[in-house]
């Protein structure tokens, strides 16, 4: 195919998915069903496991498994650093395996549980699970970890656990990485692309930023420049002055008073780090919809479905792990519209 | 041009349960049958036969190669060796075995990694001699009290250098110097005593490791080279 040919394989493709997402209002009528009538919705009928809590993770990974089926769908046209940076963007889900192979290990959970958790990651990304699994302690998964391509996480990893042995700076370590290497994969695309990509990706950095900096800061009791050195770079207007600033504040409340103006879209703020997130990504969502829909980059609009597409599975998924549980519908729409805009 | 797929076919085979070792003996001495494991019956066919088994098998051999990379390999022989049918309680047994063998092992592995990593500080505190040299100070200062100042002195991971540079500036703290090349760099930081605990923080999330100046490096780095 030639560029033009891929463009409309590509744009037409992603205009079947996208026509597919459910949206803001299909979510919460799924929320009011009855747990037959959601099972059959969601087709979570058809999951089978010895158990709730085994049927759910199943949903779970099959949820997101649609979701890397439709990347390596959408990626098939691309190439080049085009196709680079979607394939980083796929290895969250290689970063979320270490990440439950790292709490496996550190609950002492059986391989053969740690391994039903993890998610079955597509040809491309090649990461060894197995030799990750077949270790005995924390130190010797690093050292394993050492052999992959996440080696310089890894050895840095090593030194930090000998210290002190917490799960989070591994975590931090990880997702800095993550979004250090999408950001120079999107710097590698050319004109358009590049301009627009990074432009969605810094959105979502500084979502990122603002939330576990806040969470590090006031939950976690971290101090403002050891929080400052987990950040990641490339937000869009959050920069490391301007977050050393919010992060010296003495209370969570001053913290929110010093946000940037720009960088929420509500005149009031929200008072709480659970409903700036809510905020944030809805603020990403939606400048997600209209980049997916008029980007001039296709690789933008692409990767502004997907991530559209993982928000929705994710409320998916939570709406019937709450359903299944008994979670009340007052709860249960409390949680997924915190800001009560859908009543406003 | 090959494409994968077009000479490949997709298959299901349906058996009894009795038939399926010496199904899966004879499909694996085609070696052109590749497994496909993806959930895609799990409602009909909740239960794989056999798993525990290669569970137990893959333990074992995970425990056999953690020990051939402290003892090396085995032996291998030109002759090849006859393949045997193994029971379900002698994998157990074997499995029991190594992993008996690999935890007395393990802490020699330790122990013969941790000479490696001295040996390595020891090559590295040359170097640095070397490298401190322009520096000119005494390095016996270094380990005494030095009232208000906070001196650091270690190594970090190189892809660290600037940001931590960047995040230290905004503390008040300066990188004097940086020495070395390759994966891990030298540093000197200071600052005020009063933050110590904010470069406590930030040299950890930086994984840095503090340097052991032996009690022998009382002086200049040339002096103490020539002593």
């Amino acid at each position: 195919m030639n560029g033009i040919a891929h463009q409309a394989y590509l744009r037409t493709r992603l205009a079947i998915l996208s026509s597919q997402l459910l949206g803001k209002r299909h979510l919460a009528g799924l929320a009011h069903l009855s747990l037959d009538e959601l099972a059959e919705e969601t087709d979570f009928a058809e999951v089978q496991g010895e158990n709730i809590a085994g049927r759910l993770a199943t949903f779970e990974r099959v949820l997101m498994q649609t979701w890397l089926d439709e990347l390596s769908a959408l990626m098939r046209p691309l190439g080049g650093p085009a196709r680079r940076l979607l394939t980083q963007w796929a290895s969250r889900y290689e970063l979320l395996n270490i990440k439950a192979i790292v709490r496996g290990k550190m609950g002492q959970l059986p391989t053969t549980e740690i391994e039903r958790n993890l998610f079955r990651l597509p040809g491309y990304l090649s990461l060894n699970h197995d030799a990750l699994l077949n270790t005995d302690s924390i130190p010797e998964l690093l050292r394993q970890l050492e052999k992959t391509h996440y080696r310089r996480i890894a050895r840095q990893a090593i030194r930090r656990y000998e210290e002190r042995p917490d799960p989070f700076l591994l975590d931090a370590t990880l997702d800095q990485q993550f979004y250090s290497d999408l950001i120079n994969r999107a710097q590698m695309l050319g004109g358009t692309d590049r301009s627009e990509t990074v432009n969605l990706i810094g959105r979502i950095v500084d979502r990122h930023n603002l939330v576990w900096s806040l969470r590090y800061r006031f939950n976690y009791g971290l101090q403002p420049s050891e929080v400052l050195y987990l950040a990641i770079d490339g937000g869009r207007v959050l920069s490391r002055a301007k977050l050393q600033r919010i992060l010296q504040a003495e209370s969570l409340g001053e913290a929110i008073r010093l946000l940037p103006k720009h960088l929420v879209s509500r005149e009031e703020l929200p008072t709480s780090i659970t409903d700036i997130e809510v905020v944030m990504h809805d603020d990403v969502n939606d400048y997600a919809h209209g980049a997916m829909r008029r980007s001039p980059s296709p690789v933008t609009s692409v990767l502004a479905y997907l991530v559209l597409r993982h928000g929705e599975i994710q409320s998916l998924y939570a709406i019937v792990h709450a359903r299944v549980h008994g979670l009340p519908d007052d709860l249960l729409d409390e949680a997924l519209d915190p800001l009560h805009e859908a009543a406003a | 041009m090959i494409r994968a797929g077009t000479d490949m076919q997709h298959v299901t085979v349906t058996l009894m349960r009795d038939d399926l070792p010496r199904a899966s003996l004879a499909l694996a001495e085609l070696e052109a049958f590749a497994p496909d494991d993806r959930p895609l019956l799990q409602s009909e066919l909740p239960e794989i036969p056999g798993i525990n088994f290669r569970n137990r098998i893959r333990h074992a051999w995970s425990y056999l190669d953690r020990l051939s990379t402290i003892m090396g390999e085995l032996p291998r022989s030109d002759d090849p060796l006859p393949a045997i049918a193994i029971s379900r309680e002698q994998v157990i047994e074997t499995e029991a075995w190594l992993k008996d063998a690999w935890e007395q092992c393990a802490p020699c592995e330790a122990m013969v990694r941790k000479v490696e990593e001295e040996y390595r500080e020891l090559e590295n505190l040359e170097r640095s001699l070397a490298d401190f040299s322009d520096l000119d100070i005494d390095l016996g200062r270094l380990q005494s009290d030095r009232g208000h100042l906070d001196l650091r002195i270690g190594s970090i991971p190189a892809d660290n250098l600037e940001r931590l540079r960047e995040v230290l500036a905004l503390s008040h703290h300066l990188i004097l110097n940086v020495a070395g090349e390759g994966d891990n760099l030298r540093i000197l930081v200071a600052g005020s005593r009063d933050d110590a605990a904010i470069l406590d923080s930030v040299l950890l999330a930086a994984a840095f490791q503090p340097l052991n100046i032996p009690d022998s490096f009382d002086n200049i780095p040339r002096h103490c080279a020539r002593s």
